[in-house]
């Protein structure tokens, strides 16, 4: 499971070296670019996952401390807690993009929006929308696995000698929420 | 059998045959949702085969093209999607999971004394995402064609019309199945190993797969978000690597190549490993510094990761940043160089036979020596910045992956051949093709380093009138290995039905796939052996180890 | 994951963290983001990113140590991780030693933005070598005029067009290079209609983004008090700006740079009328 989640980190390595090196080359226009981000709509989305890795911590720990064949209603809601503030984030997430799409904000040849003093905006906001974009695909996919792992949860499959899918469960999601660590003072703070 | 039989052969020698996994269920059904790793190895076989004989006969058109100047037997923009589909097909549909998955597959576990890999579910869908991965490169070639070459340079790639996006989605997704396939390695290794299977004991062929799957899974997550940013710049103009929007073009090279250098030693390394196999095998010897020759493996797929900006000294890169990675790429000259002296060391004084197996062997030293030195002169950024783009590049990594890796594969096809499938083929005509490979190989393209170091550009379809020799001798020389190969096809296929049964251990080796029947049975081994010697206890006969 | 299995198959417990250290890290956290938004309101320059990064890795590694338990797991996931890190550091240290070193050892060749250009000039200041009369005889490349536009990056531009009548005799061709260097700066007579157009380009055109109007040093050179003044070329020559150098630096920005400066100004698509308009701008001031 590390393995693979090394290989998850590698994948976005990728964006974090065309982040720095786009920045080297325009960085009067990153700065400029940066501040039209809404700095607390970040930070509560920050927050929200901060929160949601903490529930799912949690979570992790009642199925290691659960006796085996009980129903664990704790456990369940964790997990629902954590899917929930995933969804908040998306939603957060939702509100920034159409922001930023109804104001001409857009990667590429698309964009629009001339209120920017520096060349070649579009560059930030190309890797602003592919970062956060692919973020928000492991979002989803972590919402997904966390819905797959409550389900089962709910059966009563989880007890202390077997809760390994909620701690790979978890570990994604830390994950998700590990590289959101370093994506908003990237682009949100810098 | 041989006079050298291993004691754990003779257990097998007189033991009744069972049932073996080719035909324990028989039926289409059955192998297209099969968990055995030797079945998904002997499927990924034919499929990298098809894919070879794909990419030669291409390489065959490619080489009728350039028999003689102007337009020969196919246009211009023609030419420019044979010789890129050529090189996809071979890079990323035969020789990457060539032998790592194919015979990796299938002996790894054999060889760790294992039932079967760590995650047999993973391994199968590894399989398919590989089959819808050369599907959709297919479908681009067929629906447009590509004609970026297999580099995908931006901004050209991001700009040019044809079904570039439908390749790089494909190469995107082969990469996946790449990393399925090393996760699958590295933890088959770390926990499946039979009790008594040191790290000390595994086989050198597991050294190197282990060392393969890591630079799989280092490196493939970078081309893949590669291939997407390719993808989005193609979609959306991102700009990121397009001068004219702001962005770097040089940055995408670096993107590539990281993954595409160490990519490079995922075709070579597993061709390694089978050669260290090989060649203790026929020489009938303990390896020669088998601690060297294991830790080479691991040194040459890390120091892989930090020369990839030598394919880039021409590019626009900072010279300080050449002359870094200029420094850098000699350095894996000296892993490489430490295992070719070990082979030659341990054929020294060994009691060797020269069947097929080893004919192929003998071929990878001679060809990979050759490739490996001339690598040298390109890695030097001086001699680069003349040679670069020209023949001579495309001899230097025709000598070491077909040289290389294709002998590499040839043999494990020959050696693990009778293992695979319980037959033995017709060695006479084996030979005789070997050997016509290795004419074959070398009018083919030691021809191409003297029109390289004359100027003669790669890639180009025209040329000019001096070069017509040279070019018509390249091309006769692939007629061998075409010939070779079609024969290869007909005595392989032929010993199918009618070769001779094989033996469990025809060649009289001592790694643990040798010690069960040919072919094994479902499970590999009736219970898990106990492994108390290393793989590689010839007894010693002749000359001192 | 196998090792997981295995490990509960044999009814092997993890450690267990107690929940007071869950919530701690939970508080950490929140302090952490709360920090880290707070200094980013002030501005130190690169230190931010520093500061920042920093910041970051300190949750990172709460997360990773405490929330995924590798404090307590198997130290090969440990390991597994960290070599993974140290490949995406290769990455990152690698592709920017190119990055950061380019025109590290030659500003000009060195620079693939700026080799093309260079190779025409130099072309172009052979065949002129020939040519020159017999007072120039010891002119080195780099105050060649006019400058060729390199055909295979941009289309041939016409060549500069005849000074407008406002402006003064001293920009024809040559003549700067002769003047002597203790000569008062030149007067610029203004034209007000093409100054207006020139704000506008200015603004549009992005160059405020690295020429500042007050005479502080952005990515390039300030704009105050241009026209006429001595600048230091990186490679040692003296350049007088004139509506020739003008041109030159619009069109190919890169083929003479200040000291001092980057060679970072991209070539933008302004036509000669408009660089002429910015011109008039910039003198206004």
């Amino acid at each position: 499971m590390w393995l693979f989640l090394v290989t998850e980190v590698l994948l976005f390595s990728g964006l974090f070296v065309a982040y720095t090196v786009i920045k080297s080359i325009n960085p009067v226009m990153w700065a400029e670019a940066s501040k039209t981000l809404d700095v607390t709509m970040g930070t509560v989305n920050t927050l929200v996952l901060i929160t949601s890795s903490f529930t799912v911590a949690l979570a992790t720990r009642v199925a290691q401390t659960n006796k085996k064949g009980e129903k664990n209603g704790q456990l369940v809601g964790l997990l629902a807690a954590t899917v929930l503030l995933a969804g908040c984030f998306l939603v957060v997430k939702y509100f920034e993009y159409s922001h930023k799409i109804h104001m001409g904000l857009l990667p590429g040849t698309h964009y629009f929006y001339n209120g920017i003093d520096a060349a070649n905006p579009h560059l930030f906001f190309g890797v602003y929308f592919l970062m956060t974009g692919l973020h928000g695909i492991h979002v989803v996919i972590g919402m997904i696995v966390l819905t797959w792992v409550m389900l089962r949860a709910m059966k009563g499959h989880f007890y202390e000698d077997y809760y390994t899918p909620v701690e790979l469960g978890g570990l994604y999601w830390h994950l998700v929420d590990l590289i959101w660590i370093y994506l908003f003072p990237l682009l949100y703070l810098v | 059998m041989n006079a050298t039989t291993t004691q754990a052969a003779v257990d097998h020698a007189d033991a009744p045959y069972e049932v073996d996994y080719l035909n324990c269920k028989k039926g289409i059904r059955h192998w297209l949702i099969t968990v055995d790793h030797k079945r998904i190895g002997v499927m990924y076989l034919w499929s990298v085969i098809a894919s070879f004989l794909l990419g030669g006969v291409l390489a065959l058109l490619i080489r009728a093209e350039l028999w003689g100047p102007g337009e020969t037997i196919m246009g211009p923009d023609t030419y420019n999607r044979v010789f890129t589909l050529h090189g996809l097909a071979m890079v990323f549909l035969f020789i990457i999971p060539g032998i790592p998955a194919a015979f990796g597959n299938f002996v790894l576990p054999l060889m760790l004394g294992a039932k079967d890999v760590a995650f047999p579910r993973l391994n199968l869908a590894s399989f398919y995402v590989y089959v819808v991965g050369s599907v959709m490169a297919l479908w681009a070639i067929i629906a447009g064609g590509v004609d970026t070459g297999w580099t995908f340079y931006t901004p050209y790639s991001t700009g040019v019309s044809g079904s570039v996006m439908m390749m790089t989605l494909a190469a995107f997704v082969l990469g996946f199945s790449s990393i399925f396939t090393g996760l699958n390695f590295i933890v088959t290794v770390h926990k499946m190993r039979a009790p008594g299977m040191t790290w000390d004991r595994l086989p050198l062929a597991v050294w190197a797969f282990y060392a393969t799957a890591i630079i799989q899974v280092m490196a493939t997550p970078v081309l893949g978000i590669t291939l997407l940013l390719l993808a989005m710049e193609r979609a959306l103009g991102v700009g990121i690597f397009d001068p004219q929007l702001g962005g770097d073009p040089v940055l995408f090279q670096h993107f590539f190549w990281f993954y595409s250098h160490p990519a490079v030693y995922v075709m070579i390394l597993p061709g390694m490993g089978v050669m260290s196999e090989l060649i203790t095998t026929f020489a009938r010897k303990t390896i020669f510094g088998y601690r060297a020759i294991a830790l080479s493996s691991i040194a040459i797929a890390v120091i892989s990761f930090l020369v990839w900006g030598h394919h880039m000294f021409v590019s626009g890169q900072s010279a300080y940043a050449g002359m870094i990675f200029s420094f850098l790429t000699f350095l894996v000259a000296i892993p490489s160089a430490i295992k070719v002296l070990n082979w030659v060391a341990t054929l020294y004084g060994g009691s060797i036979s020269l069947e097929t197996p080893m004919l192929y062997a003998i071929w990878f030293l001679i060809l990979f020596t050759i490739g490996g030195l001339t690598g040298i002169f390109l890695g030097t950024m001086g001699t680069d910045v003349h040679l670069h783009d020209t023949y001579f590049v495309v001899a230097h990594f025709h000598y070491v992956m077909m040289g290389g890796t294709v002998m590499a594969f040839f043999g494990a096809l020959h050696y693990w051949w009778p293992k695979m499938f319980g037959r033995m083929y017709n060695e006479k005509l084996a030979k005789i093709a070997a050997w016509l490979v290795f004419i074959g190989f070398n009018i083919t393209f030691f021809t191409q380093f003297v029109l390289g170091s004359r100027g003669m550009p790669r890639r180009y379809y025209d040329y000019l009138p001096e070069f017509e020799t040279l070019h018509k001798i390249s091309t006769s020389g692939t007629w061998f290995l075409g010939v070779a190969v079609l024969m290869m096809i007909g005595y392989l296929f032929s010993s199918l039905k009618k070769g001779e049964k094989a033996p469990a251990n025809p060649w009289g080796a001592r790694s643990l796939e040798w010690s069960i029947q040919s072919p094994p049975i479902e499970h590999n081994f009736h219970e898990i052996p106990t492994v108390v010697e290393g793989p590689y206890e010839y007894p010693k006969a002749g000359a001192k180890a | 994951m196998s090792a997981e299995h295995t490990a509960h198959g044999e009814g092997h417990h993890h450690h267990i963290t107690p929940l007071s250290h869950y919530f701690a890290v939970f508080g950490a956290l929140l302090v952490l983001t709360a920090v880290t938004v707070w200094i980013a309101q002030f501005h130190f320059g690169a230190a931010n990113t520093l500061i920042a990064m920093l910041v970051a890795t300190i949750k990172a590694s709460l997360v990773a140590l405490i929330f995924m338990h590798l404090l307590y797991d198997d130290r090969l996931n440990s390991l597994t991780f960290l070599f993974g890190l140290l490949f995406v550091a290769l990455f990152f240290i690698f592709t920017l030693t190119d990055v950061y070193t380019r025109g590290f050892i030659d500003p000009v060749r060195d620079n693939h933005y700026l080799r093309d250009e260079q190779v025409a000039q130099l072309k172009l200041a052979a065949e002129a070598q020939q040519d020159l009369p017999a007072q120039y005889p010891k002119k080195t490349i780099g105050e060649d005029y006019p400058v060729a536009e390199d055909e295979r990056v941009n289309p041939p531009a016409p060549p500069p067009p005849p000074a407008p009548p406002a402006a003064p005799a001293t920009d024809a061709e040559g003549n700067v290079i002769a003047a002597p260097e203790e000569a008062p700066k030149p007067a610029f007579a203004v034209d007000p209609a093409k100054a207006e157009q020139g704000k506008a380009l200015f603004a549009s055109k992005t160059c405020a983004a690295c020429h500042s109007l007050d005479g502080s040093k952005l990515v390039g050179p300030t704009m105050k008090g241009i026209w006429g003044r001595k600048e230091v070329m990186a490679d040692g020559s003296e350049v007088i700006v004139d509506q020739a150098y003008w041109l030159e630096s619009i069109k190919t920005p890169n083929a003479k740079v200040v000291k001092d400066f980057p060679p970072a100004m991209p070539v933008l698509p302004v036509s000669d009328e408009e660089a002429e308009a910015i011109l008039h701008y910039v003198n206004s001031l």
